[in-house]
Parts: C-alpha cells; sequence; structure tokens
C-alpha cells in the first residue's frame, strides 16, 4: 500500500515541517563543510574554499524550499502561512481592518438577514409532512379571475377525480364560545372528513373525528354549524382552559349548543398560513353534498396529490371534471374551470416579489461595500509594492503571490461575514418586530443552516471579489520599477481606471437604490395623506357576535340598541355607534336610483345613528339619523359622495328614491357624507349606501365604534361589563383601535419602504465614503504635482478645478450609468409603488441632486487639502 | 576533463538507491560516491539531491538516521528499506533493458 504510506509520510510532514526543516539545514551544514574541507584539502585558501562551496551548492534557500516543495504538504503549508501571515497583516493595521470589516460585516450581515427571511418564508418547505404535494384547488371563471370553491363543487370534484389521495373544504368563520367569565369570539375552522389526512396531522390528545361527527351537515345555513364535536388548538386549550388535562369529553357552549371538546392539536401544528382564512384556534367538523351552495364560491379547497401523481396530471383530470360540471349546472358553473396551485405558492407567493426586490436592494449594498474594499486594497498595493517586489526577488511566484493576498482579503471577508452574523441576528430581531403581522410564516423566521452557509458562500465570495483587483495588479506589477524606484509618487493614468470604474460602479448602484427607496417613500406619504373620511384618533373598534342560532334579527338589533345606551353613559366614552369598521370591508347590494334603470352596486351598511359622530365623519349635505328615524316613520338613507356622484351626478342627492334589488324596498336620501375609506387606501372609494340600523331589513352591523376622550384601550374593561350586562351570552370580539387597524393596513408598505430606505441609505454611506477616500488619496498622492503648480503660480483655484474636474467627472458618469439602470429596472417597482409612476421625475431629480450635494462634498475636503500643498515640502520630497 | 551531465529526474532517484543499496550513507558521500564512480561525469547537485532524498523519503524508499561519521561529525545517514531495494530492483531492470534498447538503436540503424 503505498498511496497509504506516503499519506502518512505527507500528513507526519504537516505536523512536523518544522523539526525536518531544522534537520535539512543541519544536513546541509554538514555537507557545506565537507565541501569545504574538500576544497582546502585541494589546496584553496579557507576563505575561497567556502566561496566555491557555496557557489556550487546552489541558494540555500532555494534548496530548502524545493526540499519543502518534494514534502507534498505545500498547498497545506502555504495555506497556513498565508493565513498566519494575514492575520499578522490585518493586526498590523487595526485602522484598515476595522474599517474594512465594519463595512463589509454590514453588507453581509443585511444580506444574511434578508437571506433568512427569504429562505424561512419562500424557500423551506411548509410545516406539515409531504408538503410538496399539498395543492389548493381553485375556481377560475370565464375572465380567468380566480375565486375560491363552492362547496357544491367541492363535492362533486372529491366524487369524481383519482388524482388525489384526500381533498377537503375549509370555512373559516367566528364563534362564540361562552361558559366562563366574560364569552370570547374565537376564530373555527370547519373541516370535511379528509382535514386530518390531507395535512397528516392529529390530536396530541384525545381523538380525530368520528366518520359520524362530520355527518352532521351544516345545512341549511354555513355559518351556523350542527356539530357535536371540537377539536381545539394548543394555543387555545393553553390560553382560555389553563391546559387543563380533563378538557377531552368535557361540553363546551358554542353560539348556544352544547358541543364536547374530543381532541386537542399538537402545540406545532400550524395553521394560520393560507389566504382568507386566518388565525383559527379549533376545528368543527362537518361535511356537504352536491347541492349544497353552488354558487357560494367561499371555501378553501386543499388536496393531497397521490405519489406518482404529477401536478399537470391533476390538473387534466380536473379540466375535464370542470367541463362536466359546467354542465351539470350551467347556471352557475357555465365557462368556469378549475385550477390547481401549490399550497406554499398560495401562501408565498403574493410576498415574492417585495421579497425579491429586497434581496436585490441588499445585494446592491454588499456590492458597493466590496467596491469600497477593494478600492482600498488597490491603493494599500500600491503601498506595499516594495514589499510585494522584495518577496517576488526572494523567489515567491506571481501565483503564490496573488494567492497570498488573495487569502488576506478571504480572511478579512470572512471574519466580516462572522461579524456580518452577529449583526444579522440582531437584524432579524428587528426585522421580524418590523414585519407587518400578516406576512406569510413570520413566526418561522429564523437563522438556519442554510443561512449560515449562505453567509459564508456571501463572505468569500466578496472576499474574493474584493481581492481580484489588487491580486491582478500584482501579476501586472512591473515589479523591478518597484524596487528601484523605492517610492510611487503619483498614478499613472493607466492605473487609476480600475480605482475610477469602481467608484462610477458604486456611485451608479447607490443611485439606483436611492432612487427605488425614494418611490417607496412618495408612495408611503402618498398613502399617507389619503383623505380617510374618518378621524382614528381615540377610537376603538370591537366585533359584537349578537346573531346566533334561535334569536330573531329584530332580537339582535334590539340588543345593539341597547348596548349603546349603555356605552354612551361610560365616562370617557365620547360617542358610540354600531356599523361597519373603516378599513375592513363589508358586503353588497344591488341599488335602483329612482326605482329605475339599471342597477348599480353599493355596499351597504346599518349604522345606529352615532356611527358617523364616532368616526368624526363629515357630512357634505343634509343630515346624520337620528334615534327618530325608526321602524314606523319614512325609511330613509344616507349615501357617500362617490354615490351621490355615480346616481344623480350633477343634481343634488337629497330626497331623492332609492330602491333595493331584492324587494324594491324604497328609502329616500336624507345625507350625504364624505367618502370612507372601507377596505383599503389604494383603490378609490366604491359607492355606499347607509339606512339606520332601526329600519335595516336585511344589513346587520356585527361591529361597533367608539369615541373616547383618553386612550381607548383604557376603557375595553368597561365595555366588555357593558355587554355582559346587556347579553351575557355575546362577546366582545376582536378588540382594536383604530389607529392600529390603519397602521396594520400600511405595515407591508411601510416594512419594505423602511428597509429599502434604510439600505439605500447604507448604500449612501459607503459610496460616500468610497468616494471621499479615493480622491483622498489620488489627491495625496499628487501632492508633489500640485507643489510644482503652485510653485509655478497656479492659484487655489487652479488646483480646486483640478481635484473636482476629477471628482465630477465620476460622479457625472455614476449618475449617468445610475440613471439608466434605474430607468431599465422600473418595472420592478411597478407593482411596490402607488400613486406615483416608476419614472417618477421628482425622485429621480432629487435623487441625483442628493447625490450630486454629497459628492461635491466629498470632493471639497481633499480639494481643499490640496490647495495647501507646500511647494518647499513638494520638492524636498524628490 | 569531460563536460559533466546534469541528471534526469527519474535518473538521480535510481542512482542514489543504488549507492545506498552498498552501505548507509549521508547526502555528502552520496554526492562524492556518484562523482566518483562515473569518473566525474555525472555531477550531482545539492538543488536536485536534497528535494530527490525528501521525495525519496515520503516514498518510503530510504529511512534516515543521525549518526556520527569516522572524524566524530554528526550526519544524516540514508539507508534502503524494503520497499527501496524492490524500487531498485525494477528500475536497475528497466534501466538495462532501455539502455540496452538505446544501443542497439545507435549501432545498428
Amino acid at each position: 500500500m503505498s498511496w497509504l504510506r506516503e499519506l502518512r509520510a505527507r500528513v507526519r510532514a504537516l505536523f512536523r515541517g518544522g523539526a525536518m526543516d531544522r534537520q535539512r539545514a543541519e544536513e546541509m551544514h554538514y555537507h557545506l563543510e565537507e565541501a569545504t574541507r574538500r576544497n582546502m584539502d585541494r589546496g584553496m585558501p579557507a576563505e575561497e574554499a567556502r566561496r566555491q562551496a557555496l557557489l556550487s551548492f546552489g541558494g540555500i534557500e532555494n534548496v530548502k524550499e524545493m526540499c519543502r516543495d518534494e514534502r507534498g504538504t505545500r498547498l497545506l503549508e502555504d495555506l497556513m502561512q498565508d493565513l498566519r501571515f494575514g492575520l499578522r497583516q490585518l493586526r498590523r493595521n487595526p485602522g484598515f481592518t476595522a474599517v474594512a470589516a465594519l463595512t463589509l460585516a454590514l453588507g453581509i450581515g443585511a444580506n444574511t438577514a434578508i437571506f433568512s427571511v427569504i429562505n424561512s418564508v419562500l424557500l423551506l418547505p411548509l410545516p406539515y409532512s409531504g408538503p410538496e404535494r399539498l395543492v389548493q384547488i381553485r375556481e377560475i371563471d370565464s375572465k380567468g379571475a380566480s375565486h375560491d370553491a363552492s362547496p357544491a363543487d367541492f363535492v362533486d370534484w372529491r366524487n369524481l377525480s383519482r388524482s388525489f389521495e384526500g381533498m377537503t373544504a375549509i370555512w373559516g368563520m367566528s364563534i362564540n364560545l361562552t361558559g366562563g367569565e366574560y364569552p370570547e369570539q374565537v376564530l373555527a375552522m370547519t373541516v370535511t372528513s379528509d382535514f386530518y389526512r390531507v395535512f397528516r396531522a392529529q390530536p396530541a390528545r384525545g381523538r380525530a373525528f368520528l366518520e359520524q361527527e362530520y355527518d352532521a351537515p351544516f345545512w341549511p345555513r354555513p355559518d351556523r354549524p350542527n356539530a357535536h364535536a371540537i377539536i381545539l388548538s394548543h394555543g387555545l386549550w393553553q390560553r382560555r382552559f389553563g391546559g387543563d388535562p380533563g378538557l377531552i369529553g368535557k361540553a363546551l357552549t358554542i353560539d348556544g349548543r352544547q358541543v364536547t371538546v374530543v381532541g386537542i392539536m399538537p402545540a406545532d401544528f400550524r395553521f394560520d398560513e393560507v389566504p382568507g382564512l386566518g388565525t383559527a384556534e379549533c376545528w368543527i367538523p362537518g361535511e356537504w353534498d352536491e347541492n349544497a351552495y353552488p354558487a357560494v364560491r367561499q371555501f378553501i379547497v386543499v388536496g393531497r396529490l397521490r405519489a406518482g401523481v404529477a401536478r399537470s396530471q391533476a390538473q387534466s383530470e380536473m379540466n375535464v371534471i370542470a367541463g362536466l360540471l359546467g354542465k351539470k349546472r350551467p347556471k352557475e358553473n357555465a365557462g368556469w374551470g378549475a385550477s390547481l396551485v401549490p399550497l406554499q405558492e398560495i401562501i408565498v407567493g403574493p410576498v415574492r416579489h417585495e421579497l425579491l426586490v429586497l434581496f436585490g436592494a441588499v445585494a446592491f449594498v454588499l456590492l458597493i461595500a466590496c467596491a469600497n474594499i477593494a478600492n482600498l486594497l488597490l491603493t494599500r498595493a500600491v503601498a506595499r509594492q516594495r514589499e510585494v517586489a522584495v518577496r517576488a526577488a526572494l523567489g515567491a511566484g506571481k501565483l503564490r503571490l496573488m494567492r497570498q493576498l488573495l487569502t488576506e482579503t478571504i480572511v478579512l471577508s470572512i471574519s466580516a461575514g462572522a461579524l456580518g452574523l452577529m449583526l444579522a441576528r440582531m437584524g432579524i430581531a428587528g426585522l421580524i418586530a418590523l414585519a407587518p403581522a400578516d406576512l406569510p410564516r413570520l413566526a418561522e423566521i429564523s437563522l438556519d443552516s442554510r443561512a449560515f452557509m449562505f453567509t459564508l458562500l456571501i463572505s468569500l465570495a466578496a472576499g474574493l471579489a474584493c481581492g481580484a483587483a489588487p491580486a491582478l495588479r500584482v501579476s501586472k506589477a512591473e515589479l523591478a520599477n518597484a524596487l528601484k524606484e523605492g517610492l510611487t509618487t503619483s498614478m499613472g493614468k493607466r492605473r487609476r481606471w480600475l480605482h475610477d470604474t469602481l467608484a462610477v460602479a458604486q456611485i451608479a448602484l447607490a443611485l439606483m437604490l436611492l432612487v427605488g427607496s425614494g418611490l417607496m417613500v412618495r408612495t408611503f406619504i402618498r398613502l399617507q395623506s389619503v383623505e380617510l373620511g374618518f378621524n382614528p384618533k381615540n377610537v376603538l373598534t370591537a366585533a359584537v357576535p349578537a346573531f346566533r342560532r334561535g334569536r330573531s334579527s329584530a332580537e339582535a338589533v334590539a340588543v345593539y340598541q341597547r348596548l349603546m345606551d349603555l356605552v354612551r353613559t361610560i365616562p370617557g366614552v365620547l360617542h358610540a355607534g354600531m356599523g361597519v369598521i373603516p378599513l375592513r370591508g363589508g358586503g353588497s347590494n344591488l341599488f335602483f336610483p329612482d326605482g329605475q334603470g339599471e342597477g348599480i352596486r353599493c355596499e351597504t351598511d346599518a349604522p345606529s345613528p352615532d356611527y358617523f359622530r364616532a368616526l368624526s365623519a363629515r357630512l357634505i349635505a343634509g343630515r346624520l339619523f337620528t334615534d327618530q328615524d325608526g321602524r314606523d316613520v319614512q325609511a330613509v338613507a344616507i349615501v357617500n359622495r362617490t354615490a351621490a356622484q355615480a346616481m344623480w351626478p350633477g343634481q343634488t342627492a337629497i330626497g331623492k328614491r332609492l330602491a333595493y334589488d331584492t324587494d324594491r324596498w324604497k328609502v329616500t336620501i336624507v345625507g350625504v357624507i364624505e367618502d370612507i375609506r372601507m377596505s383599503n387606501l389604494e383603490s378609490s372609494p366604491k359607492p355606499r349606501v347607509y339606512v339606520p340600523l332601526a329600519q335595516s331589513k336585511s344589513t346587520f352591523p356585527g361591529t361597533m365604534v367608539v369615541q373616547t376622550k383618553g386612550d381607548p384601550l383604557e376603557l375595553v374593561g368597561a365595555l366588555r361589563q357593558a355587554l355582559k350586562a346587556v347579553d351575557g351570552e355575546t362577546p366582545l370580539g376582536r378588540v382594536a383601535t383604530m389607529e392600529e387597524l390603519l397602521s396594520r393596513l400600511l405595515a407591508p408598505r411601510r416594512f419594505i419602504a423602511a428597509l429599502i430606505s434604510s439600505f439605500s441609505i447604507l448604500a449612501f454611506v459607503l459610496a460616500t465614503v468610497g468616494i471621499y477616500g479615493l480622491l483622498s488619496y489620488t489627491t495625496s498622492t499628487r501632492t508633489h504635482e500640485f507643489g510644482i503648480r503652485i510653485a509655478f503660480g497656479a492659484r487655489a483655484v487652479d488646483v480646486l478645478q483640478l481635484v473636482f474636474r476629477q471628482g465630477l467627472a465620476l460622479v457625472i458618469l455614476g449618475e449617468l450609468l445610475g440613471l439608466v439602470g434605474a430607468l431599465a429596472l422600473n418595472q420592478v417597482m411597478t407593482t411596490l409603488v402607488w400613486g406615483v409612476t416608476t419614472t417618477d421625475p421628482i425622485t429621480y431629480l432629487a435623487a441625483i441632486g442628493a447625490w450630486a450635494l454629497l459628492a461635491l462634498f466629498a470632493c471639497y475636503i481633499p480639494a481643499r487639502r490640496a490647495t495647501r500643498a507646500d511647494p518647499l515640502v513638494a520638492l524636498r520630497c524628490e | 576533463m569531460p563536460r559533466q551531465q546534469d541528471l534526469l529526474q527519474g535518473t538521480l532517484d535510481m542512482l542514489i538507491l543504488r549507492i545506498l543499496s552498498v552501505e548507509p550513507m549521508h547526502g555528502w558521500g552520496i554526492t562524492q560516491r556518484v562523482e566518483q564512480i562515473s569518473g566525474e561525469v555525472l555531477q550531482v547537485q545539492q538543488g536536485s539531491l536534497y528535494p530527490a532524498m525528501e521525495r525519496l523519503g515520503r516514498k518510503g524508499w530510504v529511512t534516515s538516521e543521525w549518526r556520527t561519521t569516522e572524524n566524530n561529525r554528526k550526519a544524516r545517514y540514508y539507508s534502503l528499506t524494503k520497499a527501496g531495494r524492490k524500487q531498485l530492483e525494477s528500475q536497475a531492470k528497466n534501466w538495462t533493458r532501455l539502455s540496452a534498447a538505446v544501443n542497439r538503436v545507435m549501432q545498428e540503424a
């Protein structure tokens, strides 16, 4: 086994290299002595004998090197040596090292943090077993728009398809949990029999639902479950029941019915990611039949593909089935298709673009940081030319020298990576705090092994990128000249192009980032200046789900009216009204102005009289509702500005008549109210019709708004007590201040705007420092030249101009390139901006102007210094 | 004096092994012995000898130990290992075949 023997020898050599070198040196020493002795024997004088011996031996150091080469541990030994040398170099220049490491660490840390988010949100599989086979099945209308599914279609899909191991229809809804000190509103998920098979999950305690438990149908109303059994989430079990192990088998009162707890899900079973479902805290069984609500497309259908069945196969099967259903139920299904979308895509798809844009932005920051370090290293390489030349003269090959320089920068970048990892840890905590609460998989974000690998890789890449330029320079360096000249004074034009290219690239990248963040900030400002139509200050919102099985709407309305009367008496309450909470959407109806023509679809609400006062909504014409607008007087309505303009353009709406589509119930308009933003800030307000709660026949709000004198959250307890006094069975749900809701709505954009802005500020600072450093350096190498110029009568202004010309050329070129880049990339921002175009001239001009100002400043200091060049000093340098 | 010839690497290894097959020897001794026996035609460059010793040691063909010379100096003596002896045999066989072949061509062509 000769290779084994050889390997052993190499390993020994690796650890005993020093001892082996010593032995070899001793041996050669002996050799030389013998040779000298022989020469003396031949009659040479002692001096000459030794000289001849040395001559015939050749360079001792060279021979030693060749022996080391032969040892076969060269590569590793060199690496160790380079590492030691690199560390020593870095220690010797603590200032340079600190600046460079910190610069790179900021770039790397930011990248690692954003990568962790992307990794956890976009890349990691969903936390279910076999997640890649989970698909959501959505219905596609004839225009190509995607909808949730109807229960009837779900039942037919399940019966007719062969591609799925299981398929389940899920519907989220609020239920009232009574018993305990206060009733509580919780989100429940009604699921069909395959749910636990599809998600491959089982309760940690108790059991799954039995077949017969699914048989209790939801009929006749989907929102009034008939279920007898319930499974709780770990969270709800802990929160409301203190983790009571005896809860299994006990009955809870849900919406006035007795329901038995049969199981509790494991703590790690999370099911709050699917858009449209919210964070469910319990599961209720229920099945459907093929006649159930064929037009109600509000159910989330998730299927698990059978092993070996490709998604495309399943899709073809579903296409056929959708065709069949179009014939079976032409009224609801003609022209409709079904589409399979991977569940992962459904969950993370909506945020992918935003996250990738962030990733791109943060990559720019790292590139700028690398350019900074590369320029620093380049200038240092000039200063180190002598050192490099000496090494080359002593026998170091060019490759060897390049490798050594690269090792040095990689040592630097890996240390920066370690520091960056720490920064990223802090950054991720900040990111999570800043991230919108509905960012999918937010809770899963962490630094995992993949993020570590990523950090290592980009650290290496950054090291190589920074080190490449100086290393290449070595390979071209005219070493003999470097030794001869001793001190290189000024940089030639040829040598400067690399510096200049890096600087121009920095400026261009930073400008692109600045434009991007400028657009985001402008968007954010535009959104914040949107006329809300209400004043969110000191307004509390809450759900009051008083409707339940066996209670008439008149009884529920009576509860609301008593509640409002009571709440009004609470000290600190200014106004309280039932009504749909702004920014949270609502239902709609067809209305016929003057009872004729084509109907106009309007959102509908039935607020109590003080609703508009609680929101400080502005009345444009007519009057608000009063307590006199009761059941037996004239039916009245208030419309918003958009509805008034849509129905009676150019006329006053007051006194006009309006009819509902269903029963042609006619109402008279008594007021026009300013548009209130009901769903989001981006889309223009929709027409909206308000009727008094007391007169409403089909529309009832389940929520209230309360305007308070001070902090609205202080009154939550009092409100809860008031509700208990009015109706002990109805919980106060989803308590939030109006300002919270507004902030939540803005959170995604705030998140991206804040991140891109901080990245671009970072980039800006780095690039400015880079330009400043470069100009300072080139100016300092031209001190001599400036001195001579001044000696020959150049004025300070002339010298200033010289430096400025160099700086401005860089800035202008960089800005031009950045402008081109930003324009080329403007499509990326299309979905991110609102209220400004992606080529918004103001943003572009501001970015260019800001850069120009900063660049001038960066030029000024070195230029100023140049004017003080002392001709005497400059000439003495020679 | 005839021109001194540099040795091909593989040849040098073989010569070293051959010389060590007689008795253990230090580096200086090896160069002297090669020069003597070859009638000063072959000269071993020190720059080749020591890297060669390193190489032969790595391959496990020679080992070394420090001993005292006849004039009471410490020197590093190399000796052939079993594997080295085998290597010498096969290299010598090769060499005989090769040189005979070259000779034939030179004479008969």
